[in-house]
């Protein structure tokens, strides 16, 4: 049951993620950096209003206007029997909580509710850590539309709203560091 | 007699005037086209004897679209039209952000950016063996896709 609820945090993480692409005035900016004298520097300014025009006009397979069916997403070997939008009612309206703690000896996997944010945490080892945001108002969009479905667009619209305020994802893996945010500063640094 | 040096003449200076005049002309309008609705430009220098900067009257392009063959017409209506939409959007949207740094990329002596800047979506690739830009005038983007609407769809 703890690994079928915590693929399906993955899951909203996945769909949230694929929603960080439109909202008028806002960046998304993504930096990667890998550590050594010649390691690799990516900047990467998305205008999320160019993402927020586009992803109307995507039409492949489930994808349609913005919308993907849940169940197309293939996750029904994973966690067939678990309803995605009833599992979120439920940590949406329990108060600040830890929901899931997984620790092994070399992993540390917490799903925690902390205010606002949905917050995931892993690491493995001592040099590899990921950390996800996500405000609770994009999963909330995520699940505004029809049921069995993922409102992208209505999601990029609440994070657009409600992301700013740190690194939506952070990771660190040896000397190589990764962030997502979001601003309204289109400039690289 | 007269006559016929004035005909001479005459031929002459018709000749004259298409050899002269005309590569004037054409030259002066290419120049005031270049003028009128920019460039775009391609530079390269490979470090290894190519070197050349090309400068593009980018009114030419969308002018040269106009004869467009019907069958590459029909292949991008196949192929492209399901899309177009998506495309002027996205056109539209680049012509509308801010100048800015879309995609920095530094890896040791190997660098490159993706800039909006002044209208024009500027590519520069550049290491220490040598260079490559592309500089694209947006407007000139927003006519090509006008102009294939006009033609194809």
């Amino acid at each position: 049951m703890m690994r079928k609820g915590l693929m399906g945090m993955l899951m909203l993480l996945l769909a949230g993620g694929i929603a960080m692409a439109g909202a008028s005035g806002s960046w998304l900016h993504i930096h990667v950096d890998e550590g050594g004298r010649h390691g690799e520097r990516v900047r990467v300014n998305i205008p999320l209003s160019l993402v927020q025009e586009l992803l109307p006009l995507i039409k492949v397979d489930d994808f349609d206007r913005g919308r993907i069916r849940i169940d197309s997403l293939g996750l029904d070997d994973e966690f067939g029997d678990i309803d995605l939008e009833e599992l979120w009612q439920i940590i949406k309206d329990v108060g600040d909580a830890e929901f899931i703690r997984v620790q092994t000896e070399d992993n540390d996997i917490r799903v925690v509710k902390e205010g606002d944010w949905l917050i995931i945490q892993a690491s493995e080892g001592s040099d590899s850590e990921v950390e996800v945001r996500f405000p609770l108002a994009v999963v909330d969009a995520l699940f505004s539309g029809e049921p069995g479905e993922l409102d992208l667009l209505a999601a990029v619209d609440a994070l657009a709203e409600h992301g700013r305020g740190g690194d939506l994802v952070r990771v660190t893996n040896g000397d190589t560091r990764v962030r997502i945010w979001i601003d309204d500063i289109n400039s690289e640094d | 007699m007269g006559k016929f040096l004035k005909k001479i003449f005459l031929a002459f200076l018709i000749l004259g005037l298409v050899v002269v005049v005309l590569p004037i002309a054409v030259g002066a309008g290419v120049v005031a086209l270049a003028y009128s609705t920019g460039t775009v430009t391609v530079d390269v220098d490979d470090g290894q004897g190519t070197d050349f900067t090309l400068p593009l009257p980018a009114g030419l392009i969308p002018m040269a679209l106009r004869f467009l063959p019907d069958e590459v017409c029909r292949e991008l209506e196949r192929e492209v039209e399901p899309s177009w939409e998506a495309v002027r959007k996205a056109v539209d949207e680049m012509n509308r952000i801010p100048d800015s740094v879309l995609v920095r990329v530094d890896s040791g002596d190997d660098h490159v950016r993706v800039v909006k800047e002044d209208g024009r979506i500027v590519i520069r690739v550049w290491s220490d063996d040598g260079h490559v830009n592309v500089a694209i005038p947006l407007h000139m983007v927003s006519a090509v896709v006008d102009q294939l609407e006009r033609a194809c769809f």
